[in-house]
């Protein structure tokens, strides 16, 4: 006997997310997934955007196999941190963040950040509830990653290139980068910064105002 | 598809799919009365980063002990279909470039090849006699 079935395998996950996310859209709460490869900077960038962001209301949810070393740094900068150890899972999932919120103010909330597993390829399958993807490359990990890893460049709102002060001692190819990932992606804004000197700062901070004007309270 | 590392267990995402389609296939298996799962058949959008192997790898570790410990896992690939934004040509983009060929731009909607879908299972109904009087064998349309 064949019975058609015809369901989204993730439905479980996405009716979770889609639920994270209309709690985000009524509260006005703009909210960042951000993927990258492990050791691209996303902890020290987020240590950075907090310490610029000292007069709004920030939270992060990050998540790690193991340990709570990110959230320890983070919590420096900011008091609504929570780590979600994966112990296995190579990627945050949308009942994940929905448990990781019990733990923070979310009605007073400015913004939300997610800093997601180090991975290139899983994050990007699962749907969070977020607003956006902010995917990181640093300059010291391989300009041609964006044609390696398609998926995450064809759908982040924004790229974010860490560690400039590096590229002239790494040899990075700036030019090969920009091309291949004009290959990928002809749209998305590309914003180069160092976490550790502060560089191109400026430029990220005006996107992220930029981006939290889009997101409307519902 | 190939190439990657694989370690199995639970440490890669395919375990996590394997397990939702199991729930949901034992679902609608216990939902029509399903003695036993014979096949079970999916459909995965080429942009999708699945990997098939380790999915089966995955599917054959969380089957075991259920209604299903025998299905096979068909996997039928969808082929990967984009819209361009900007001169509104459709397109199948050679991955890993979503280049368009008329306008030359990478600026995509995507039109198909992102599904992850449960499309349909076979199985044995329970045995005659004791069946329920309504069911027959062959298709049986279920709601989405």
């Amino acid at each position: 006997m064949k019975i058609q079935v015809v369901q989204n395998v993730l439905r479980a996950n996405d009716a979770i997310a889609e639920q994270n996310r209309e709690q985000f859209n009524r509260l006005g709460l703009p909210v960042l997934n951000f993927i990258s490869a492990p050791g691209s900077g996303k902890t020290a960038l987020l240590e950075r955007t907090l310490e610029h962001l000292k007069t709004r209301r920030c939270a992060v949810l990050v998540g790690d196999l193991a340990t709570t070393r990110d959230a320890e740094r983070l919590g420096r900068h900011c008091e609504n941190v929570v780590q979600i150890n994966t112990g296995k899972g190579c990627h945050l999932d949308a009942a994940q963040i929905e448990a990781g919120l019990k733990g923070i103010p979310v009605e007073q909330l400015d913004w939300l950040f997610i800093e997601n597993v180090g991975n290139m390829v899983c994050p990007v399958e699962f749907d969070l509830g977020e607003h956006g993807k902010v995917a990181l490359i640093s300059t010291v990990e391989g300009e041609d990653k964006p044609v390696k890893y398609p998926t995450l460049f064809q759908k982040a709102a924004a790229v974010v290139l860490t560690k400039i002060d590096l590229a002239p001692l790494s040899g990075f190819d700036r030019e090969r980068f920009y091309k291949e990932l004009r290959q990928v992606n002809s749209d998305v804004q590309v914003i180069e910064v160092s976490s550790r000197t502060g560089e191109g700062f400026e430029i990220w901070l005006r996107w992220l105002e930029q981006f939290r004007a889009t997101v409307k309270k519902a | 598809m190939g190439g990657r590392a694989r370690t199995g267990g639970d440490d890669m995402h395919e375990m996590s799919i394997a397990s939702a389609i199991a729930e949901q296939v034992l679902a609608v298996a216990r939902q029509n009365h399903l003695l036993k799962v014979t096949q079970v058949r999916l459909l995965i959008g080429q942009l999708r980063l699945i990997v098939p192997e380790a999915l089966l790898v995955a599917w054959d570790a969380v089957r075991g002990g259920s209604p299903a410990a025998d299905a096979r896992l068909e996997i039928i690939e969808v082929p990967a279909v984009a819209r361009c934004k900007a001169c509104r040509r459709e397109y199948e983009p050679e991955w890993p470039v979503f280049l368009c060929p008329q306008c030359g731009q990478a600026s995509v909607e995507i039109v198909s090849g992102e599904e992850l879908i449960l499309e349909e299972i076979s199985g044995d109904q329970q045995e005659l006699g004791t069946a329920n009087p309504t069911s027959q064998s062959g298709l049986e349309q279920r709601p989405g």
